[in-house]
């Protein structure tokens, strides 16, 4: 157990110094958890049937999760009817091979849109290593990539950066001089540097917020545009997406679609994407033919990395239905103080049973399960009501069972003694 | 009727003998049959919370016992988790029941009150009421600690707001934060950070006289907290000890 000892070490020390010492950053947080507030209440008030979708939601989630292999099944028939191709990957290391396979050779530019999933498998960083120009188009994301380190957030990843820290990144890396305390002239400057990229890009990537079994559609949400520019410009759309987005139909995509957006702030995003193959056209004697001004090849990379197993658990299923809106973070009293530093590859309460159990494993993810107050406040503002707390507890009750226990909680042992 | 009054270990473990001789002083006005339990570790939160699920079930049992021999028609704590984990958490798990109800002090405290119609003396200030996760947010019993506070004339009580309350179908106690105590047992160099915080955003922003949680360990997240950030201003005080200072 040395090696946990040093896991934990590292883990409390990044936890402490980076997050929680950091004025800067409980600043930055607080004025984001400030607005969350602000924009959802104004988003209720102009929605008043949010707590019934929620429960739809719920529902669509729970039946979905019971039957995965047969949706992924169904996901994969419907994408090859649209000319797309399917790809089921076990792990992260057989998704990023598959990815590099379907980039090719030789070095390649590839635009990404955010994907959560994509940063579980640490793809970009994979491409890289390839020899591949990858660009987070993205912009929180954008600036973490510039920055170095990882998301600080599910949907805000940069959500501890200060405009001034921001516009130094990006005059740094466009060489232009940036007003640091105009944040329009930030973007723009961003704006500017990408157009490029996404023009002369070989392949455009993307997740998914839902994925329709019977039509094989994505739902794609975007407030930036960055994503349509990343799935319609290129000749190849790949996109890597966990098994757990699929839900059976259409209209059940779209509605978990829309209480994501509901409650991961916006009122309404800019964008929806939905996208069922690759472009087509049938304007000439109504043939079909693939490739209009779109891409010409789509692919679906479905990842499960432990999801199957999951879905499984009667306890730890409830995990999977959580549809990354990031709503809990904005009222967890630890995400206030540590940000992106409460977690591995996943943040938060609910990031660390996503690491556990999918993203690092159970070694690397027991230090931050000791840092949940079980208070219970992400299941009150999560929409699904995700008993992370509960998942919490049975998690810490494996972790000391195979020895993953902080070296002051077995003294705690002793007063029983 | 005879009461089991659990928990005084815990307040003077956690330097709180005062929270301990306001309760007892209380017990003793109501001329309440209290029985304090000796060599009483805890209810078995604090094991079930970290994850040492077979010893949270031996101590579970002993309290059971314990129960059982005291003779108590019912067990009162102002801790929040024990009654919470013991509504459903350990008798879904284990099948395990307790042989009485098992409630929070300040419901127990508040119909004592109200049946003997005790008036108490005005006390003019502004008290900070956060209420522990359990007993408000899962158990929805967060009504008693005001009617408590309520009685006493003048007292104005403040408590945590969010903008989702009367948007969407939530109480104010739903939202209440966590002040951050269990830290000092499962990661203690996180703890002042995340205390002090609790104090810096959620309690100083309604500038009150006095902070008290219907938790215990609230009360000793907010004291970690108030101690950390060097904060004079609000004195901590449980809701037993504002019924004490305006006892007629």
């Amino acid at each position: 157990m040395a090696n946990f000892e040093k896991v934990y070490k590292a883990y409390v020390e990044e936890l402490i110094e980076q997050g929680a010492k950091s004025e800067k950053l409980r600043t930055a947080i607080q004025r984001a958890v400030k607005a969350y507030r602000g924009n959802l209440k104004r988003a209720l008030e102009l929605f008043p049937d949010s707590p019934k979708l929620k429960e739809r939601a719920r529902k669509i989630k729970e039946y979905s999760i019971d039957h995965l292999p047969e949706l992924i099944n169904k996901t994969c028939e419907a994408v090859i009817r649209n000319h797309g191709h399917c790809h089921l990957a076990k792990n992260a290391e057989e998704a990023n091979q598959i990815i590099s396979n379907l980039v090719g050779e030789p070095k390649k530019i590839i635009v990404k849109g955010k994907s959560l999933t994509s940063e579980e498998t640490e793809l970009r960083q994979y491409l890289q290593g390839k020899g591949h120009e990858v660009w987070e188009t993205d912009l929180g994301e954008f600036l973490v990539q510039i920055r170095g380190g990882r998301p600080m957030h599910m949907l805000a990843p940069s959500v501890d950066l200060p405009r001034e820290e921001a516009a130094k990144l990006v005059s740094g890396i466009t060489g232009e001089e940036i007003d640091s305390t105009n944040i329009e002239a930030i973007v723009a400057a961003v704006r500017r540097f990408l157009r490029n990229k996404y023009i002369n890009a070989d392949v455009g990537m993307s997740g998914a917020n839902a994925i329709s079994a019977d039509t094989g559609t994505l739902f794609i949400i975007e407030n930036e545009g960055n994503v349509k520019l990343s799935t319609a410009l290129q000749e190849k759309h790949i996109a890597l997406a966990g098994v757990e987005k699929i839900v059976p139909t259409l209209e059940d995509a779209f509605l978990i679609t829309k209480v994501t957006w509901r409650y991961a702030n916006y009122i309404v995003p800019s964008y929806v994407h939905m996208i069922s193959g690759p472009s087509k056209t049938g304007d000439i004697e109504k043939v079909t033919t693939y490739g209009a001004h779109g891409p010409r090849e789509f692919h679906l990379i479905l990842l499960d990395n432990g999801r199957l197993e999951v879905a499984k658990d009667p306890v730890f299923k409830e995990l999977l239905y959580c549809m990354k809106c990031g709503a809990c973070m904005y009222e967890c009293p630890l995400f206030w103080v540590a940000a992106g530093h409460y977690g591995k590859k996943y943040v938060g309460g609910i990031g660390v049973l996503w690491d556990a159990f999918i993203a690092t494993g159970l070694e690397q993810a027991a230090p931050a399960a000791f840092t949940c107050l079980l208070c219970g406040r992400c299941k009150v503002r999560c929409p699904l009501s995700i008993d992370t707390p509960r998942m919490t507890r049975e998690l810490r009750n494996i972790l000391i069972s195979k020895g993953y226990i902080p070296a002051h909680l077995k003294e705690f042992l002793k007063m029983f003694e | 009727m005879k009461v089991y009054y659990s928990g005084k270990a815990n307040l003077l473990y956690q330097n709180f003998p005062n929270v301990h001789e306001s309760i007892v002083f209380l017990l003793n006005k109501l001329d309440i049959d209290y029985y304090i339990p000796e060599g009483e570790k805890h209810c078995a939160e604090g094991a079930f919370n970290i994850g040492f699920k077979d010893l949270g079930r031996k101590v579970a049992e002993e309290f059971i016992t314990k129960l059982k021999e005291s003779g108590a028609d019912v067990a009162i704590s102002p801790y929040a988790a024990g009654p919470g984990l013991w509504a459903d958490y350990i008798p879904d798990t284990f099948g395990v029941k307790l042989p009485v109800p098992f409630i929070h002090i300040t419901e127990f405290l508040n119909e004592e009150i109200k049946k003997r119609n005790i008036e108490f003396k005005p006390y003019k200030t502004k008290y900070f009421l956060h209420h522990g996760c359990t007993v408000g947010r899962k158990m929805g019993k967060a009504e008693h600690a005001r009617e408590l506070l309520g009685r006493i004339p003048e007292l104005e009580v403040v408590e945590e707001d969010h903008p989702s309350i009367g948007v969407e179908e939530f109480r104010p106690e739903d939202f209440s934060t966590c002040p951050g105590a269990w830290l000092n047992l499962t990661q203690p160099e996180l703890a002042p950070y995340v205390t002090e915080n609790f104090v810096r955003a959620v309690v100083l922003p309604k500038l009150p006289e006095f902070v008290g949680s219907t938790c215990a360990n609230g009360h000793a997240g907010i004291m970690m907290g108030l101690i950390a950030g060097g904060y004079k201003k609000p004195e901590l005080k449980y809701i037993t000890e504002i019924l004490q200072e305006s006892w007629r």
